[in-house]
């Protein structure tokens, strides 16, 4: 029987958005998400690598739409695909689904690199 | 599991951290600082007194239950890893507790390892104790689904090293030995060498200073 890596969560989005200041900024009056990273043409809300919406800018004339799906798995190996240290703290490796969509696939291993470490308060 | 009264044990089911060796804080300050590499700001003296829970129960009160499904693994290789780091620096054998163990082995009880810590801790602390071969077995975290304070890792001990018939006794550190032992029914001598307030013992069956105490005091009630 095959095995395939065992899915545990979708933990992101990436979205693509002609203007991802805007489309951030709307997104954290309603969610209330802080900014985690941000760089030119790309905006990471969230809390942390375990759950986040990656905004980054799209082609001229692209439509708003979901651009990568992140999906947390046990078993990443599994996937018989290499995997890549990413700064996450995680291993993962991507395929397109479609030529407008990706999927990653994503197995924590580590500590996230210090930008996407956000302080929190004790649960 | 029901048990004759009164009879001797002849079976142990030994903790490792806070009885073997002295390592408490420095697993508290290993998951600190593990935590901080996770954005938590979580002091040492706030993770203390979980000490003793396996790392999984630990983070449960640490993080959201959406973390934990996806970190506590990535957390727990993490805290490991800063837990080696400072091994050699900080942990020290208890005086007499491995000798104790060795002199039960001679006295013909059975002594198991059962502990929630990761196996590379477990190998790295009995090499410091020098109980190679001395215990009839182990078990680890990673042998079970969960850890203390459930009861686990001491009814995967009993099973697998067929200890029942020899009235098994449990000796731990932490309010989390007492109450995984006793949820099977297993009686627990408490040790006060881990550091826990007495308070938090005072449900074990008997209490002693640490491991050379128990066997030296508390010899009559083994077999």
């Amino acid at each position: 029987m095959k095995k395939n890596p065992t899915a545990l969560a979708f933990h992101g989005l990436t979205i693509r958005s002609p203007d991802p200041e805007a489309l951030a900024g709307k997104c954290q009056a309603l969610l209330g998400w802080q900014v985690l990273v941000r760089g030119r043409g790309r905006i990471v809300l969230g809390d942390g690598p375990e759950l986040f919406l990656e905004i980054r800018r799209g082609r001229r004339g692209e439509p708003e739409g979901v651009q990568q799906i992140h999906l947390a798995v046990k078993h990443l190996e599994r996937g018989r695909r290499a995997a890549s240290r990413d700064d996450l703290g995680g291993d993962s490796w991507s395929r397109p689904l479609t030529p407008a969509l990706g999927l990653t696939l994503r197995q924590f291993r580590r500590a996230p690199s210090p930008q996407w470490r956000k302080k929190r308060k004790r649960v | 599991m029901k048990r004759p009264r009164g009879t001797r044990f002849g079976a142990v089911l030994l903790d490792l951290d806070g009885c073997l060796v002295d390592s408490n804080d420095a697993h508290a300050s290993a998951w600190s600082d593990a935590l901080a590499k996770f954005g938590r700001d979580v002091p040492a003296s706030g993770v203390r007194p979980h000490i003793g829970k396996g790392g999984k129960e630990l983070l449960r009160d640490f993080v959201t239950p959406a973390e934990h499904a996806l970190l506590a693994d990535a957390m727990g290789a993490v805290q490991t890893e800063l837990f080696m780091a400072r091994f050699s620096r900080e942990v020290r054998p208890f005086p007499g507790a491995a000798a104790a163990v060795r002199a039960m082995r001679r006295a013909g009880i059975l002594v198991v390892l059962a502990s929630s810590a990761q196996k590379d801790v477990i190998r790295r602390s009995l090499a410091l104790l020098r109980l190679d071969g001395v215990l009839t077995g182990q078990t680890s975290a990673q042998d079970v689904e969960k850890t203390k304070p459930f009861d686990d890792i001491f009814s995967l001990a009993i099973d697998r090293f067929d200890l029942a018939p020899r009235r098994p006794v449990a000796i731990g550190d932490t309010p989390y030995d007492v109450a995984a032992a006793h949820q099977i029914g297993v009686p627990c001598m408490a040790m006060r060498s881990g550091g826990f307030p007495l308070r938090t013992l005072r449900s074990a069956d008997h209490l002693f200073a640490g491991v050379a105490e128990a066997w030296e005091k508390g010899r009559h009630l083994f077999a």
